[in-house]
């Protein structure tokens, strides 16, 4: 405990003995120790208060008040006592001088309420602290929850995803198979039209004429008319997916907007109460200190005691600024380039799964699907360009088959290829782009 | 059977007490004694006995003065009268003060008497009531009129200077009348009638003073319910126009949009009504003040405390609490707008997620209506400008001190908070009653107190009290001079004032806690007129 006792060395000093009768003198001495006490205590209970925060309870400029004014009451009460003498015989000296005595320590006193505001500034800190702690666990909490969005709403679209790749798959192999019986069948096609009489006829006769030839063409147009189908169905089975797909990234778009809420919130958080924050109402308060010990009105014993207030005070301060540095940096190392500052590649990937995504679509553009859909054009020219086929046959062929081929080729492309594999693509690309604007 | 055996010890029959900074006060006067039929009374104040002067005793006591403690009622009272030669029946004058007038009594000193029933048993006065039977009634005679002599002695001298619950008083008062008419009917003599007599006067007092109903100025509650009715019906005219104005119709606030996976195009634009918001869903996120309405079940929203519209929202409120009424529901329904503006955020322990929502409008538990589209130039509330500031001005710097208390009372009624509180002094001198003046420190009128004991002022005027007269002034003091010239430094005057209420259809004086009978007002040097103490009423 700090004594601070200047005030009542100058008092002690400043009464002349010699002019007191004895009963004043030992009236006086017991009155004063008394009143001196209730000082001293008003005093040390403001360094306890500083002593014991908890920035779990940032009530200290309430407690700070708190402190003062019971303090003030008590000493009110010991300075009452200079009214009332034992004897009735009081000089008019010991009278006056309790008069000065009591209305210097008034001045004191109006000075030592203006300090209220230091409870406030130093609440402010301890404000800081707690807030600082309270933000942190928040944001955690939030990040986890918009992790497990995150997760969420990949797994939807992910799932979507597969089953376009599925669709793709059945697609290729369904082609593949096709191609295989095509082959087969214009294999036999033309080894029957190379078997064909010598002479001429119309198309119509030599299909007549040459059954197996017509056959093997029916069976052709047969399979690109099944194949037709089975792509139009898938194609319809993609375009649901597309809208699926759609719906999931929609969502992950909203957390995103969220994301990029929660950290406008927390730049504004920061900007009331960070660590400069705290240095500043740090600063303030020793500036306050020294303002009140400057004042003019003031004794030197007053001064002094206030001084010593001073340094009583500093040391419990400096460690409360050290704990709000230290929620500080729990704060920005737990939280920077993910609610504040920019983002983190790490932190990007973990919200939008880019590189699980990337994968999907390498995955997706290596299923050669167009190309398998070209061998079925080439299938339909080869048959077209057989050697010796008349021109009557070879335009009827033409118009029947290439045609054929060239309208499944303008249906089912666009389905197989762009829409499954480059919509994807475009709506991944679009989903990191924006949140990469989120994020910036 | 002899009914009284009579002593030689003379005695005055006075019970007193002494402080030094009141003197000697008379707290009692016995029921047989014989000053009884004088003038004095409890309250009053010894100065003389036979033409000594009766001391304060402590400071400024001489040696020609009385010691109080052989003044009547002392401990050594009955030397007084043997030392002068004074026996029962010889006559004593004594000289005493009240509110600053002097009187004179002088009666026959009285003697030592002990007082029996007929079958010889020891009675409360000649014939009974016996002491030690209690005759039905709770407790033996004597006990009880200990009891009585000390509570009604206490109020009578003691009036109303101390804050006591007047009229809770009043009823165990009249609780006792039955016990007092029976001694009057079955013990008919001085006793009896005296112990009316003091039930009576008891009575009185705690009745209060008897205020005709032309007297009381209700204006200013006639005023404030004309004035809250008409704002509220302002608010009620205002809430409908805004509804009929807005672009949108008024949606249901629940389930709220879930931002996540709502499309924003569907809630775009959507105008609610969230109704019954109380203070119980402000809530401190990280240091921040958020209105958060809704549940897990159905959703949330988030409404920025420290938004433009919100910090409109409670000056409004703090401006109607001041100038209108203190006495409504905490409870809002707000018009808000929803924002594309998703908030997520740890509430109770678990993390929720809502829309943010401006808000547009709010009505203040159904008492006003503040419309918050237009915030710049706009009056804080719709029936704003129906409020009149009214020609009550601060008093002027030279202003008497019960002028500045009658402006602070008035300041009370008519709800002008600013002038209130600009009549408490900032500054406190205390003296003892031995002369020795002190500094203290004074603790201020702190906003908190302030406006607790506004809060009080206020409540207390729309509820019992209906006004607050000034009864009595004392004289303007100088306490504190210069030093070396002399010039005045603080003057003090005390100021007693009366509440009235209305009790049994009457307009009575009380008293209970937080009421303040006695203000202290203090001018500094040649400054104005100022309240000392920050109370409410």
């Amino acid at each position: 405990m700090a004594d601070f006792r200047n005030r009542y060395g100058e008092v002690f000093g400043a009464v002349k003995e010699d002019r007191l009768s004895t009963w004043e003198n030992t009236w006086f001495v017991s009155t004063l120790n008394q009143y001196d006490k209730a000082r001293d205590e008003l005093l040390n209970s403001l360094v306890d208060v500083l002593k014991s925060f908890d920035p779990k309870r940032p009530q200290e400029g309430a407690e700070w008040k708190s402190a003062l004014d019971k303090g003030l009451s008590q000493v009110a009460d010991k300075l009452a006592q200079f009214q009332k003498p034992p004897q009735p015989d009081m000089s008019t000296y010991l009278r006056l001088e309790i008069l000065d005595f009591t209305a210097a320590e008034g001045g004191f006193y109006a000075n030592l309420r203006k300090s209220e505001d230091l409870g406030i500034l130093i609440d402010r800190m301890l404000a800081i602290a707690h807030n600082l702690d309270e933000k942190r666990d928040t944001l955690e909490s939030v990040w986890e929850e918009d992790l497990d969005d995150a997760e969420d709403f990949n797994e939807k679209a992910m799932d979507v995803a597969d089953e376009i790749r599925e669709v793709i798959q059945e697609a290729i192999e369904f082609a593949a198979e096709n191609n295989k019986t095509l082959q087969e069948k214009i294999a036999f096609a033309l080894k029957t039209y190379e078997s064909k009489p010598d002479g001429s006829a119309s198309p119509t006769d030599a299909l007549a004429v040459f059954p197996a030839f017509k056959a093997a063409v029916d069976a052709i147009l047969q399979i690109a008319g099944k194949a037709a189908d089975w792509w139009l169905s898938s194609a319809g089975k993609v375009e649901t997916r597309k809208a699926e797909i759609g719906k999931a990234f929609a969502a992950f778009s909203r957390l995103f907007v969220t994301f990029k809420e929660t950290r406008a919130d927390t730049e504004k958080f920061l900007k009331d109460w960070n660590l400069e924050e705290a240095k500043k109402a740090y600063e303030q308060v020793l500036r306050r200190f020294d303002e009140l010990i400057g004042s003019g009105s003031l004794t030197r014993g007053q001064k002094d005691d206030l001084a010593l207030l001073k340094k009583e005070v500093v040391d419990p301060i400096d460690d409360l600024l050290d704990l709000v540095e230290d929620r500080f940096e729990e704060f920005v190392k737990e939280h920077q380039s993910k609610f504040f500052g920019p983002v983190s590649p790490s932190i990007e990937n973990m919200l939008t799964h880019e590189p699980e995504w990337e994968s999907t679509i390498r995955e997706l553009k290596s299923k050669k699907l167009y190309e398998l859909l070209q061998q079925y054009q080439e299938t339909a020219r080869i048959v077209v360009s057989v050697d010796g086929l008349d021109e009557v046959h070879r335009n009827y062929l033409k118009d029947t088959l290439e045609d054929d081929f060239d309208k499944l080729m303008k249906a089912i492309a666009p389905l197989a290829e762009k829409s499954a594999k480059e919509d994807l693509e475009q709506a991944v690309k679009d989903l990191v782009t924006g949140l990469k604007l989120y994020f910036r | 059977m002899e009914l009284t055996k009579t002593t030689d010890t003379p005695r005055s029959g006075l019970q007193t007490r002494h402080s030094p900074e009141t003197g000697l006060e008379v707290t009692w006067i016995e029921w047989d004694s014989p000053f009884r039929a004088t003038s004095l009374r409890p309250g009053d104040i010894l100065t003389a006995v036979n033409g000594r002067r009766v001391g304060k005793g402590g400071v400024g006591k001489g040696e020609e003065e009385l010691d109080p403690d052989r003044a009547p009622g002392g401990l050594q009272e009955t030397k007084t009268w043997t030392d002068a030669g004074l026996r029962p029946g010889d006559s004593v004058t004594l000289e005493a003060e009240r509110d600053g007038e002097f009187l004179v009594a002088a009666a026959p000193l009285g003697a030592e008497s002990f007082y029996y029933t007929a079958e010889g048993r020891r009675a409360m006065a000649p014939g009974g009531p016996e002491r030690m039977t209690n005759d039905g009634f709770s407790g033996p005679w004597a006990g009880w009129y200990e009891t009585k002599v000390k509570d009604w002695s206490w109020l009578l001298y003691k009036g109303w200077r101390q804050t006591f619950n007047t009229r809770q008083t009043l009823a165990e008062h009249l609780a006792e009348r039955e016990r007092v008419d029976f001694a009057v009917e079955r013990f008919p003599g001085l006793f009896s009638e005296t112990l009316r007599r003091d039930w009576e006067a008891v009575k009185e007092l705690l009745q209060g003073t008897l205020w005709p109903a032309e007297s009381i100025d209700l204006g200013y509650r006639q005023q404030q319910e004309r004035l809250a009715e008409r704002v509220a019906e302002a608010g009620r005219q205002a809430e409908l126009a805004f509804v009929a104005g807005l672009a949108a119709a008024v949606a249901a606030p629940f389930p709220a949009p879930d931002p996540l996976r709502d499309r924003p195009e569907d809630y775009a634009g959507r105008i609610v009504k969230i109704d019954n918001v109380t203070m119980r869903s402000l809530r401190s996120d990280a240091g921040h003040p958020w209105f958060i309405p809704g549940d897990p079940q159905s959703g949330f929203y988030f409404l920025d405390g420290h938004s433009p519209e919100n910090r409109a929202l409670f000056a409004a409120q703090h401006e109607y609490a001041k100038r209108v009424s203190n006495s409504f529901p905490e409870r809002y329904r707000f018009y808000c707008s929803l924002l594309d503006e998703p908030r997520r955020t740890k509430l109770d322990g678990r993390v929720i997620t809502g829309l943010k929502v401006r808000l547009l409008a709010a009505s203040i538990g159904d008492a006003c209506f503040v419309d918050l589209t237009r915030l710049e130039g706009r009056a804080p509330f719709a029936g704003f400008e129906l409020l009149d500031q009214g020609p009550l001005a601060m008093p002027a710097d030279d202003a008497p001190p019960e002028s500045v208390l009658r402006v602070f009372f008035e300041a009370a009624k008519q709800g002008r908070q600013d002038l209130w509180i600009a009549l408490f002094a900032n500054f406190r001198l205390t003296e003892s009653a031995s002369g020795i003046r002190i500094v203290e420190p004074t603790r201020g009128a702190s906003e908190r107190d302030v406006y607790y004991q506004w809060d009080n002022a206020r409540r207390e005027l729309f509820k019992d009290v209906l006004d607050v007269k000034i009864v009595r002034k004392g004289p303007e003091e100088v306490v504190l001079r210069h030093r070396e010239t002399g010039a005045p430094l603080f003057r003090e005057c005390r100021i007693e004032v009366e509440h009235v209420g209305q009790f049994d259809g009457e307009h009575r004086s009380f008293l209970r806690h937080p009421l303040h009978r006695v203000w202290v007002l203090q001018a500094m040097a040649d400054g104005p007129w100022r309240i000392r103490d920050v109370n409410g009423l």
